[in-house]
């Protein structure tokens, strides 16, 4: 059986990748990956020399350079790992190197605050789409080396970020703070096993990216923990959408100094 | 075992994912996966107009034949097709119907047919989370009785989660299909089997209805897929609308 980085997607007549509308090779190598499709633009104001490349479906995807000139890319996936297999698929075809998800969490210690940046170090395997790729025993781990260059790049923007286990899953409402009953007894067990957030992406975006060749990581900010404010129907971070937006900046400009870290690395 | 989520919103009390509040949809929703299709299905309204635009969720609210009708992305994939749901649950909405373009797998079914699932196979990791594996994903039975009075095939569809992996040009990927089409599933799609197993469990009414647009078995494609998706539009809507 071919390898899954031996594996060509057939481009539509126009000759583009079919989901995101990339052309073969017409990636940046080094690639911003949030959910929001509305979040590429946002992130695309970070560039020096931002171009609008491709938007179909939930990728829209923007290239352009950081300020020390390093080629980056910022393409959507949309929520959830049925999305970040497509992009991930397309953006290796596109010629990506590295894959950097940025976006939102929510805590799972109660400890958590609305606003913490969080990398990844590995992630918990709580959603479907990797099972289909690769036995359970598996490990979904971030590439260490992005880990590195997020940290740095963080700690240089002087913010100091949690380094640690997520947990990616499928089902928001069983396992956020709107979520349907018994949410302690079904968090109990990630509490106790220092799992620090849940998202929707990186169960899938890791251990892929292994496959496909490409190396990723994710940073995310956190809306609050799951276990805060029981009775308030907002998630803490959303409560004040500016410092929200202030936060998920810092984290694509955290995020476009590793890519430049990673440059200067040789990576 | 009790369900029952709470209402999460943003600060000017739309809904924490969809954007929208009660006074912006209608009771009966279409649903697509993709939002960039929203526009096209809104055209075929009376009158529609945009309501929401956050992350993947586009709605559109006005009406069809007089009748108030919205048609909302529900992004793709089980993840975001489970929160639409939650979502439009929490809004008071009674019944969606998804409308979507899919590969047919048995070898009979020609391109252009439009296919309502009966149930699915529950192949994703979203429903996991809400109920174990010996619990069916189901069509609503009213709602598919209607499609079926249109004289619309139901089948089997499979939804799952890593869409490439089950195309001809995987890795494995012919027989990964083989597999679902000897087990006479007959087509797959990445939403169904969330958006039936938490309707089923919220009391909500679902169905789904796909264009078939490509053969994997034949490998015969649609060539004007345009067309075809205003008669899928139009037989939803009417099965969505009629009582």
């Amino acid at each position: 059986m071919k390898r899954f980085s031996e594996i060509h997607i057939p481009c539509g007549a126009d000759r583009l990748l079919p989901r995101t509308g990339l052309s073969v090779g017409g990636s940046a190598p080094y690639v911003l990956l949030p959910g929001d499709p509305h979040r590429s633009k946002v992130i695309s104001g970070f560039f020096r020399e931002a171009e609008f490349t491709a938007h179909r479906g939930t990728f829209a995807t923007y290239t352009g350079h950081t300020e020390n000139g390093t080629p980056v890319g910022v393409t959507s996936s949309g929520m959830g790992c049925s999305c970040v297999a497509s992009a991930l698929e397309e953006l290796a075809e596109a010629g990506a190197k590295a894959v950097i998800r940025v976006g939102t969490c929510g805590g799972v210690q109660p400890w958590i605050q609305p606003g913490q940046i969080v990398i990844a170090s590995g992630c918990v395997r709580g959603e479907g789409a990797s099972y289909e790729l690769v036995p359970p025993e598996f490990p979904a781990v971030a590439d260490p080396f992005v880990v590195r260059a997020l940290t740095r790049a963080a700690h240089e923007l002087g913010d100091d970020p949690l380094v640690g286990l997520y947990r990616s899953h499928d089902a928001f409402y069983m396992e956020s703070k709107a979520a349907h009953p018994g949410l302690r007894e079904r968090m109990q067990k990630w509490i106790d096993t220092g799992v620090l957030v849940v998202e929707n992406e990186s169960g899938m975006l890791f251990p892929y990216g292994h496959l496909l060749g490409l190396r990723t990581a994710s940073i995310c900010v956190a809306l609050g923990s799951m276990f805060a404010d029981p009775n308030k129907q907002v998630y803490g971070a959303y409560a004040d959408p500016d410092f929200l937006a202030k936060r998920i900046e810092l984290a694509s400009r955290i995020a476009l100094r590793a890519a430049e870290l990673l440059k200067e690395a040789g990576l | 075992m009790s369900f029952g989520s709470m209402k999460l919103t943003h600060a000017d009390g739309t809904m924490h994912h969809l954007g929208i509040d009660e006074t912006m949809i209608a009771k009966r929703v279409l649903l697509t996966p993709d939002p960039l299709q929203v526009p096209f299905y809104a055209a075929l309204m009376d009158e529609a107009k945009k309501v929401g635009e956050y992350r993947e969720y586009v709605t559109y609210t006005g009406t069809l034949n007089g009748k108030p009708l919205s048609v909302m992305s529900c992004g793709f994939g089980c993840m975001p097709s489970a929160i639409a749901a939650e979502e439009l649950n929490h809004l008071g909405v009674e019944a969606i119907l998804k409308i979507d373009c899919c590969p047919a797998l048995q070898p009979e079914t020609p391109v252009g047919t439009l296919l309502a699932a009966s149930g699915a196979v529950r192949g994703e990791g979203a429903t996991k989370e809400y109920i174990d594996l010996s619990y069916p994903a189901v069509a609503d039975p009213a709602l598919l009785g209607r499609l079926l009075d249109s004289g619309i095939s139901p089948g089997l569809f499979r939804s799952h989660d890593c869409r490439s992996l089950e195309t001809p040009w995987a890795a494995g990927g012919r027989e990964r299909i083989a597999r679902w089409a000897s087990l006479g599933v007959e087509a797959i799609d990445g939403e169904t089997s969330a958006l039936f197993v938490i309707s089923s469990i919220l009391k909500l009414r679902a169905a789904s209805l796909a264009l078939i647009s490509e053969n994997y078995a034949t490998g015969e494609r649609l060539a004007d897929s345009d067309k075809g998706k205003r008669r899928l539009f139009a037989a939803a809507a009417e099965a969505l609308l009629c009582c």
